[in-house]
C-alpha cells in the first residue's frame, strides 16, 4: 500500500489512539470528515464476490465495506486503500458473498463515519452460478466517452432510452432490469485519462446512479490506449478497473493473467472480452499469449452460449474505419476470428467505428471486404421473427463453424457517416457483409433465454432499428428454415387436400424410416413434427402434440389422448375426434427399423397456406425427443401443387 | 534475437494501411544531428544489427505511454496535437505537453522530432528521468542502442528500481548483440514489478532461452507464476521447455498445475497422460487417456473442432496401443 502524508498523518493519529485505549474513530474525531470523491462503483461481479471501489478526499483507516443480505448489513470487509490522482484516496474491497443469484445492500464506511446510506441504491446482485439456465439481459454501450466540443450530451439520451425502454426510466430500475453491462472501450474521450474519466464517466450523477447498483465490465478502447499500455498493464485504465485476471469470478475456462484480456461466466453465457490495441498488434510476440489463452479458453469452456467483445470490429466501414485499411482490425479477423469461429462463438460485439452495423449470420470471412463469398453466408436473412426468420445453429453449446453474427456498435455517445473525412483510402458504401447499417446513436441489448438469443439496437429516442435472434440446439417442432445435417433415408408422403370450404380440407402425412424409440409415455407424451418448406421458408407443419396426461385430457372424457399399451412396445397412438390441436384427428407412432410416423388432420384450423406453394418445396420430419430428423428427397415427378386442389408430395 | 518485440507482420499490399501504432524497422533521415550520431555509430559497430520493431511499448513501465491512435489521418491526433498546441500557448513554460509531444512524434516515428522536443522538456525543467527514458526509446527506435544504453545506464545509476530504464538497457544489449547481459536485466526488470503481465513474463521467459539459459527461463515462469497465478500461456512454453530437457516429472507438475484449474480441458489432460507415460506410469496414464477422450465424447459429434477430432484419433490410438491394458471407449 503506497501512503501519502495524509494517509500516514491518520494512520499515526489512529495507532496513537489505540495505545491509548481509544478507538480509531475517536482519534479521527480530530480530523475532517471525507467526501466521496468518486463512486461507489462495482467490480468483478460473480456467484460469491463483488468489488466495491470508491474514492475519498481523505481516510480514517481502515476504511471498509459493509454488507448484508438485508439492509441491516451484518457483514464487514476492510479495503485496500491507496493513494489516487485526485489528491485522496482509492478504496478496494472484495467482498465474499454467501449466495449466488442474490441481492446485497451496502454501506461504504471508514473507521471514523459511515459514507452511504443503506437501501436500494446501495445494492447489487450477485450473478448466477455458471450454467444456470435463466433469461439474461445484457447491456453494451460502446464509445459513450463525452466529448466537451466535440460530442453533446447524446450519451446520456442513449442511456436514457435503455432506461425507459427495459424499466421505469430510472437507474435503479434498469440495473434492476440489467444483468450485465458491457463497455466497449473509448469510455472517455479524447484521453480516457483518470482526470477526463473522473469528468465526463464518474461525475455525472445519472451514470453514478447506475454504477453503484450494476457492475460494469469493459473492454480497453484505443483511446484508453492513449495513457495506458495493454501488453505492460499499466496506465490509468488498469488502475481504475479491475478484470478477472485467475478465474476469481467462476467460470468454465481459463484464467488469463491479465486485465487486458479476460473470461467470465453469467449463468448459460460464457464471455470473452480481448484486446485489439496492443496485445494484436504483437500477435506474433509477446502479444500472443492472448491467443494462446483464447484457444485454451473455448477449449475448456461448456457454455450454452459464447459471447465475445472487443473494441476494433473485424468488419466496418463506418466512420473513418474501415477493417480493410487499420491494421489492428485487419489482425483481429485474420488472426482471432478464425479462432473463434472454430470454437462456435455466437456473437461479437464491438464498438470504434461510431455507427451501427451488423452482419447475417456467418463464418470464415477472413479476406478483405470484396473477397466475401457466398459460401461465408451461413444465412444471409435479417435474422428477424417477424421478418426472414431467426439463425439457427444446431448445437446448443459450442459448434465449429456453425456461424456467428458480428455486432458494430460504436454509436452511444456519436454518430458519423464515413464520408465526413474523405481521402482516407476508405472504400464507400456499407459494408458488403452486413445486414444492416445505420447511421443512429443507440446502444444494443441482447438478451437470452436458455437456447435463444435475441439482439436488439435500441436508439436514442427509444426505437428499435434492428433485431435478429439466434436459435440454437435441436429444433422443438419445426423451424423457421429447414434444418441442417438431417438423414436422408426413408420414405415420405404429405398430402394437403384444400377444398373450397376450409371445413372439408385434409391433411395427411407420412414418414416410414428406422426411428429411435424415445420411451416416449403417457405422461410425456410425443413431440414429432412434419414440416413443409416453400422456397426456404416454413409453410405448413403438423406436430404431434407433447406434453401428456395433465396437458391433453379432454374436459369429457378426462383421458389421456395418447394410447401406449405396454404389450406392444414401439407402438403410439394419438385420436382427438374434436380435433382440439389445430385440426389433428390422429397420430401413430411406431419405432425400429422399420418406423413410420403418420398423422391426419382436418378443417379449417389445419392452417393451410396459399397454394401453389413456391418452389423448392422440401419436406422434414423431427423427432424433438431423440434429436432426429429427416429429410427425404422429394420426387420432383411427383409433385402435385395446386392452386385448388394443394399439394401433394412424394419422395424416398 | 530479435530487437523488442517480433517484428510485426508484413503488410498487405494495400497502401491505404496503415497502423495506429507501427513499429516496422524503418530508418529515418531526419535533422543531421541525429543522422550524424547514427553515422558514427554505425561505424562504431562492425555487425549488422538486427531489425525488429520498437520496444516504446515496453518503456511504458517509465512513462505509462503507449502507441497512439497516431496515424495523421485520424482526427483524434490532430485533436491531440491541437490541444498540446492549445496547453503549450497557454504556458509555454509548462514541459508535460512536450512530454506529450515527444511521445506523439515517438509513435509517429519522426525520432529527429521526439529526440528535440525531449530536449526542449528538459530545458523547461521537465522531469529529468522521464525525459531520459524517453530518449533512450527514441535512440533504440532509430536504431542507436549505444545511445539508448548510456542513457538507461545513467539513469539506473541514480535509481536501480527503474524498471523502464532498466528494460531499455536489455533492449539496447540485445541490439548491441549481448544477450546474456540482455536476459540478465530484464530478468531484474521481472523482480521489480509486483503484478507483471503474462506478456511480460514470457518476453523475459524467451529472453533466457534465446541466450541459452534455460534453467533461467524456468525460474522466469516459475517467478511469473508466483505473481500472477497459473496461466496457461506461461506454463505451456514452459512445458514444452521441461520436456525438451527430458524433465517429464517438472513438466508434469506444471500440467497438473493447469488441470486443476480447468479439470475438463481434454488436450491437457492427454497431455498429462503423455507425461505419465514417459515416467512409466503407464495406468494413469491410461486413465488420464480415458478421461481425455471422456470430455471429448460429451460433446457431440458435430461440436467438436478439428482439432479435437484429431484429439480424439490420437486418443483412441493410445488407448488401444498393447502398452494400454484396457481399450479405450
Amino acid at each position: 500500500m503506497i501512503t501519502t502524508p495524509k494517509l500516514r498523518r491518520h494512520l499515526l493519529r489512529c495507532s496513537t489512539a489505540l495505545v491509548a485505549g481509544l478507538t480509531c474513530a475517536s482519534a479521527a474525531l480530530a480530523g475532517p470528515a471525507p467526501l466521496i470523491t468518486r463512486g461507489p462503483y462495482l467490480q468483478m461481479p460473480g456467484p460469491n464476490t463483488m468489488t466495491v471501489v470508491w474514492h475519498t478526499d481523505v481516510v480514517t483507516a481502515p476504511a471498509s465495506v459493509i454488507f448484508g443480505e438485508t439492509v441491516g448489513l451484518g457483514s464487514i470487509q476492510n479495503a485496500i486503500s491507496t493513494a489516487d490522482l485526485l489528491g485522496g484516496f482509492r478504496h478496494s474491497a472484495t467482498l465474499s458473498l454467501a449466495a449466488p443469484n442474490t441481492t446485497y445492500f451496502y454501506q461504504v464506511a471508514d473507521a471514523a463515519t459511515t459514507l452511504t446510506t443503506p437501501g436500494v441504491d446501495y445494492s447489487f446482485n450477485t450473478s448466477p452460478l455458471p450454467g444456470t439456465r435463466q433469461p439474461i439481459r445484457i447491456w453494451t454501450f460502446g464509445d459513450s466517452g463525452y466529448w466537451p466540443g466535440h460530442f453533446g450530451t447524446e450519451y446520456m439520451d442513449t442511456r436514457q432510452a435503455y432506461y425507459d425502454h427495459v424499466a421505469d426510466g430510472t437507474a435503479n430500475g434498469a440495473a434492476d432490469a440489467t444483468d450485465v453491462m458491457m463497455y466497449l472501450g473509448d469510455n472517455a474521450y479524447t484521453l480516457g485519462n483518470d482526470a477526463t474519466y473522473q469528468s465526463v464517466f464518474f461525475s455525472p450523477p445519472e451514470l453514478q446512479a447506475f454504477h453503484q447498483r450494476q457492475p460494469f465490465l469493459s473492454a480497453v478502447g484505443n483511446h484508453e490506449g492513449f495513457v495506458s499500455n495493454t501488453l505492460a498493464e499499466t496506465g490509468d485504465y488498469f488502475t481504475m478497473f479491475e478484470f478477472p485476471t485467475a478465474n476469481e469470478l467462476g467460470t468454465n475456462g481459463v484464467a488469463s493473467g491479465s486485465e487486458a484480456y479476460y473470461s467470465f461466466d453469467y449463468g448459460n453465457i460464457h464471455f470473452v472480452v480481448l484486446d485489439s490495441e496492443e496485445n494484436i498488434e504483437d500477435f506474433a510476440g509477446a502479444g500472443a499469449a492472448m491467443l494462446t489463452w483464447l484457444e485454451n479458453d473455448l477449449l475448456a469452456t461448456t457454455s450454452d452460449w459464447i459471447i465475445a467483445a472487443w473494441h476494433r470490429p473485424p468488419y466496418s466501414r463506418g466512420f473513418v474505419h474501415d477493417s480493410d485499411v487499420e491494421q489492428n482490425e485487419i489482425d483481429m479477423r485474420e488472426q482471432v476470428v478464425p479462432i473463434i469461429e472454430d470454437y462456435g462463438v455466437d456473437l461479437v460485439i464491438s464498438g470504434h467505428a461510431h455507427t451501427y452495423e451488423r452482419t447475417p449470420l456467418i463464418d470464415n470471412h477472413i479476406g478483405l471486404a470484396n473477397t466475401l463469398s457466398a459460401s461465408s453466408l451461413l444465412d444471409a436473412g435479417d435474422g428477424d421473427p417477424a421478418g426472414d426468420g431467426p439463425y439457427h445453429k444446431a448445437s446448443l453449446g459450442q459448434g465449429p463453424h456453425e456461424g456467428t453474427v458480428y455486432i458494430v456498435n460504436g454509436a452511444a455517445a456519436d454518430v458519423r457517416s464515413f464520408d465526413e473525412f474523405p481521402g482516407l483510402g476508405m472504400s464507400a458504401g456499407p459494408h458488403p457483409v452486413m445486414n444492416k447499417s445505420l447511421i443512429s446513436l443507440g446502444t444494443s441489448i441482447i438478451e437470452v433465454d436458455g437456447d435463444v438469443l435475441t439482439g436488439s439496437f435500441l436508439d436514442d429516442t427509444g426505437a428499435v432499428l434492428d433485431t435478429f435472434q439466434i436459435s440454437k440446439g435441436f429444433p422443438n417442432g419445426c423451424p423457421a428454415t429447414p434444418h441442417s445435417s438431417c438423414a436422408t433415408v426413408g420414405k415420405m408422403s404429405v398430402a394437403l387436400k384444400n377444398k373450397d370450404d376450409n371445413e372439408k380440407d385434409k391433411a395427411k402425412v407420412k414418414l416410414k424410416t428406422n426411428m429411435a424409440d424415445s420411451g416416449w409415455d403417457l405422461s410425456a407424451g410425443a413431440s414429432v413434427s412434419a414440416c413443409v418448406y416453400a422456397d426456404g421458408v416454413l409453410a405448413f407443419s403438423q406436430s404431434a402434440p407433447n406434453g401428456g396426461l395433465a396437458t391433453y385430457t379432454t374436459a369429457d372424457l378426462d383421458t389421456s389422448l395418447w394410447e401406449f399399451d405396454s404389450s406392444k412396445p414401439g407402438k403410439y397412438s394419438f385420436k382427438d375426434k374434436g380435433q382440439t390441436f389445430l385440426g389433428l384427428k390422429s397420430v401413430k407412432i411406431k419405432t425400429g427399423e422399420k418406423g413410420s410416423y403418420a398423422t391426419s388432420a382436418g378443417g379449417a384450423a389445419t392452417a393451410f397456406p396459399a397454394f401453389p406453394l413456391q418452389t423448392p418445396i422440401v419436406v422434414q420430419f423431427f423427432n424433438s425427443d431423440a434429436e432426429e430428423c429427416w429429410d427425404i428427397p422429394v420426387d420432383e415427378s411427383k409433385i402435385k401443387n395446386d392452386a385448388e386442389k394443394g399439394l401433394g408430395v412424394k419422395g424416398g | 534475437m530479435k530487437r523488442g518485440f517480433a517484428a510485426p507482420p508484413t503488410q498487405p499490399d494495400n497502401p491505404g494501411h496503415r497502423r495506429e501504432c507501427n513499429r516496422p524497422n524503418r530508418l529515418r533521415i531526419g535533422h543531421v544531428s541525429i543522422q550524424d550520431q547514427r553515422i558514427q555509430e554505425k561505424r562504431g559497430l562492425d555487425r549488422r544489427r538486427p531489425g525488429a520493431g520498437l520496444a516504446g511499448c515496453l518503456a511504458a513501465f517509465a512513462l505509462l505511454a503507449t502507441c497512439s491512435s497516431g496515424a495523421n489521418a485520424n482526427p483524434s491526433f490532430e485533436e491531440k496535437e491541437k490541444a498540446i498546441s492549445e496547453a503549450l500557448a497557454k504556458n509555454p513554460n509548462d514541459p508535460a505537453p512536450l512530454i506529450d509531444r515527444a511521445q506523439l512524434h515517438h509513435d509517429n516515428e519522426n525520432w529527429d522530432a521526439a529526440a528535440a522536443t525531449y530536449f526542449l522538456a528538459k530545458e523547461k525543467g521537465a522531469d529529468r528521468t522521464r525525459t531520459n527514458v524517453g530518449l533512450a526509446q527514441v535512440f533504440l527506435g532509430a536504431e542507436m542502442p549505444l545511445a539508448a544504453q548510456t542513457l538507461a545506464k545513467a539513469e539506473l545509476e541514480r535509481d536501480d528500481t527503474n524498471v523502464g530504464a532498466r528494460v531499455i538497457l536489455a533492449e539496447s544489449l540485445a541490439a548491441l548483440g549481448d544477450h546474456a547481459s540482455a536476459a540478465a536485466e530484464l530478468k531484474k526488470s521481472l523482480a521489480l514489478v509486483a503484478s507483471p503481465s503474462p506478456e511480460f513474463v514470457l518476453r523475459v521467459f524467451h529472453a533466457q532461452i534465446t541466450a541459452n539459459q534455460t534453467d533461467s527461463a524456468l525460474e522466469v515462469a516459475d517467478a511469473g507464476t508466483t505473481k500472477i497465478g497459473v496461466v496457461a500461456s506461461i506454463q505451456l512454453p514452459a512445458i514444452a521447455l521441461e520436456r525438451k530437457l527430458g524433465r517429464p516429472q517438472a513438466a508434469l507438475s506444471r500440467i497438473e498445475r493447469l488441470v486443476a484449474q480447468a479439470p475438463r480441458h481434454p488436450g491437457w489432460l492427454a497431455e498429462r497422460g503423455d507425461l505419465l507415460m514417459e515416467l512409466g506410469r503407464s495406468d494413469e496414464a491410461m486413465e488420464s487417456y480415458r478421461r481425455a477422450l471422456a470430455m471429448i465424447h460429451e460433446r457431440p459429434t458435430g461440436r467438436r473442432t478439428d482439432a479435437l477430432v484429431n484429439l480424439q484419433h490420437q486418443l483412441q490410438t493410445k488407448l488401444e496401443t498393447p502398452t494400454g491394458k484396457e481399450k479405450g471407449s
